[in-house]
């Protein structure tokens, strides 16, 4: 029984980048030899097995044939006499297609190392296509690899298309999606998986609402960019500048949605654009099964954005309104990354990446100054309930008043 | 490296490789600008369409009248005149790809200081606002209402910008100033009608009004941008201002074809007849 080092690990090795998990194969072993080892066996019907100590996975060499829709729809065949070569044909790309035998030698017989070298992301084989889930997995890792210049291979990208065509993205389900998503959102270029998944069409099938931006102009005075499309993915990476959250980013992404609704008669301005986006975020969130914390900093930035950007403008009562809505002071976590999320919209427009937002100092101040109104300073007053409330209100008024600029 | 600008080639290809040859045009080290309307009339549309795509890494173009006219037909919102010559690239088997690069082009490029732009820019903008217009129906070319703005933009009206004007109308102003445009008032009323081959400041049109080739206006706020512009073949080039550069010599009508090299300002010029050089190309100062 040979054991090698597959996929991630060898290839961020080889990348001298940091490898987060180990993944190895084992090709000529019986399940019973692992399990006589202390391995611990992951799933029943499957040749997967945890190392007793490093609890890194260890697999027996495989083939997987595609049966059905989707990307559960296989049948595995783990037969000892299957080569490393046979299991790494069944892998995506190239580059993740690469062994390193326990001896220090590379196994690569898909020209892996080729395309590192030549910062390509290439399908290995036809095979591919029998994962839909790939298409989204590539164009994650080409967020992930974009600063070091990796690009898809136009034919991948062909491949990619044609899966897309044939509608078997329509079989993923939305809960393989959104881990995608996030973890696309989590790398250091999440816009260019925006891009990839655009260049081959799946966009338009996983997230038509963000697809619709593209073609949308906005007056150049605001957004120099002007298609509505660009300045998101132009957002999206400001977002990932200011914060690590992927909520933020996910924020970031929806934000505009309600442009691409706009009836055209009405561009380049985007009237309410807000409030018909809340409704389109809504449905995005459902559709992919978004967490609660994401759904709900996305619509808050969604309908609140563009009054942040005002709030140097705005008058003590409709920042107190403005605090309210975003319910700024029951999640001033929140309210912080809706602040961050608005300002990576504010620089997320041609030209303007450095420009300063001083709204969101001003807001943070504001939240502060309201906070320090409480309930404790009315005890005294014999006020209750409603009127104690309004009390309240009106006095977070007037030190919101009392801090606006001059 | 160095940059040539070549005026509206209209399915000449001919003259515009003897011109390239001329230069020897490296398209290893140099770069071609066109102003646009490098398709119909001319013998050579499809042609003409794949030898700038092949080009289009080192290639800057703008779209004309006639580049957008082609993708409307394509799109299948207009029907080709009977003068039109597009039915060689509509049948083409490489059309899908060629369309797809030629919708992606964009209305104005600036850059080292020159604006290229297909007909001109209207006296009452500004260069940072023209471009900004310009991407605005740049956008609406690329997404996925394309083809409803290539139905749209057709149509004389409105002849006057206002930054209130939205939606299509908007987007066909913007479009009619920047690639249609020859004469228009110093407010920049736009007359499409006037034609004539030597405008000047006292010209008046049929409507009574007082217009101006666009680029005459005393008080146009791109005054001192310097400008390369197509188009208008009639002038010959002849704008009288070293700052509005006009190529539009007229190839497809038996007059020239124009490449420009913008580090010299110096024009290289070949005769025409039928869309084919007739003589040595002639090199002179602008």
């Amino acid at each position: 029984m040979d054991i090698y080092l597959v996929g991630g690990a060898v290839r961020d090795t080889l990348l001298n980048y940091p490898v987060v998990e180990r993944d190895w194969v084992v090709v000529g072993a019986q399940p019973d030899e692992l399990l006589r080892q202390g391995y611990l066996q992951v799933g029943k019907d499957f040749p997967v097995f945890l190392h007793p100590q490093t609890k890194d996975e260890y697999a027996l060499a495989r083939t997987e044939r595609k049966q059905g829709h989707g990307y559960t729809g296989f049948a595995v065949d783990c037969d000892p006499s299957i080569t490393l070569e046979e299991d790494l044909l069944r892998r995506d790309l190239t580059i993740n297609a690469m062994a390193l035998h326990t001896d220090g030698n590379i196994i690569d017989p898909y020209g892996g190392q080729d395309d590192l070298k030549h910062r390509v992301l290439r399908h290995v084989s036809d095979a591919y296509a029998e994962d839909p889930l790939r298409v989204l997995r590539t164009a994650r890792f080409a967020a992930r690899y974009a600063h070091l210049q990796f690009t898809v291979a136009p034919e991948t990208i062909n491949l990619m298309a044609d899966i897309v065509k044939q509608g078997e993205l329509a079989h993923l389900p939305a809960e393989r999606v959104w881990v995608e998503l996030e973890k696309a959102l989590g790398e250091r270029n999440p816009e260019v998986f925006i891009k990839v998944l655009r260049d081959c069409g799946a966009l338009e099938k996983l997230l038509p609402e963000v697809e619709a931006l593209f073609g949308v102009p906005q007056s150049a005075e605001h957004h120099p960019e002007v298609d509505t499309g660009l300045h998101i993915l132009m957002a999206i990476q400001q977002a990932v500048a200011l914060s690590a959250d992927t909520d933020v980013r996910f924020a970031v992404l929806l934000h505009d949605l309600g442009k691409g609704t706009t009836p055209q008669t009405e561009w380049p301005r985007h009237i309410a654009h807000e409030k018909r986006g809340g409704k389109l975020v809504e449905q995005v969130c459902n559709r992919l099964r978004a967490p609660r914390r994401h759904t709900e900093l996305a619509r808050t930035t969604c309908q609140y954005h563009t009054l942040c950007h005002r709030a140097l403008e705005l008058r003590g009562k409709t920042v107190l309104t403005l605090l309210n809505a975003t319910d700024a002071l029951r999640r001033p976590d929140r309210f912080e990354a809706f602040l961050l999320a608005c300002e990576a919209d504010a620089r997320g427009r041609l030209g303007l990446e450095d420009r300063d937002y001083p709204q969101a100092n001003y807001l943070r101040q504001a939240l502060a100054a309201a906070q320090d109104v409480s309930a404790k300073q009315f005890k005294e007053s014999g006020l209750t309930g409603k009127a104690m409330g309004e009390a309240i209100a009106a006095e977070r008024i007037r030190v919101l008043e009392q801090l606006r600029p001059s | 490296m160095s940059i040539y600008v070549v005026g509206d080639i209209q399915g000449c290809l001919q003259p515009l490789t003897c011109l390239l040859e001329n230069v020897h045009f490296n398209p290893d080290k140099d770069v071609l600008w066109s102003v646009g309307d490098i398709v119909n009339r001319g013998p050579e549309s499809l042609e003409s369409l794949r030898f700038l795509y092949q080009l289009r890494d080192n290639l800057v173009m703008v779209l004309g009248n006639h580049d957008l006219h082609l993708l409307a037909i394509a799109a299948g919102v207009r029907r080709p005149s009977r003068s039109d010559t597009f039915d060689e690239i509509l049948n083409a088997p490489d059309r899908q790809e060629l369309l797809e690069w030629l919708v992606q082009q964009p209305l104005i490029h600036h850059q080292h200081n020159h604006t290229l732009v297909h007909a001109g820019i209207p006296p009452q903008w500004t260069l940072t606002q023209a471009i900004g217009y310009a991407g605005e129906v740049e956008a609406a070319l690329r997404g996925a209402h394309s083809a409803e703005f290539l139905g749209a933009m057709y149509g004389n009206e409105p002849a006057l910008w206002a930054e209130n004007l939205s939606g299509m109308t908007r987007l066909r102003v913007i479009t009619n100033y920047l690639t249609r445009m020859r004469y228009c008032t110093s407010a920049g009323r736009l007359d499409l009608q006037s034609k004539g081959s030597s405008p000047a400041f006292d010209t008046v049109n049929s409507d009574n009004q007082k217009v101006d080739a666009w680029f005459n206006h005393p008080e146009r706020k791109t005054a001192t941008d310097r400008i390369l512009f197509g188009h208008w073949a009639s002038i010959a080039g002849q704008t009288n201002n070293p700052n509005a550069i006009g190529l539009d010599t007229g190839c497809v009508w038996n007059g020239t074809m124009s490449l420009y090299h913008l580090e010299s300002a110096k024009v290289t010029c070949c005769a025409c007849q039928d869309g084919m050089c007739q003589d040595q190309p002639v090199t002179a100062e602008s």
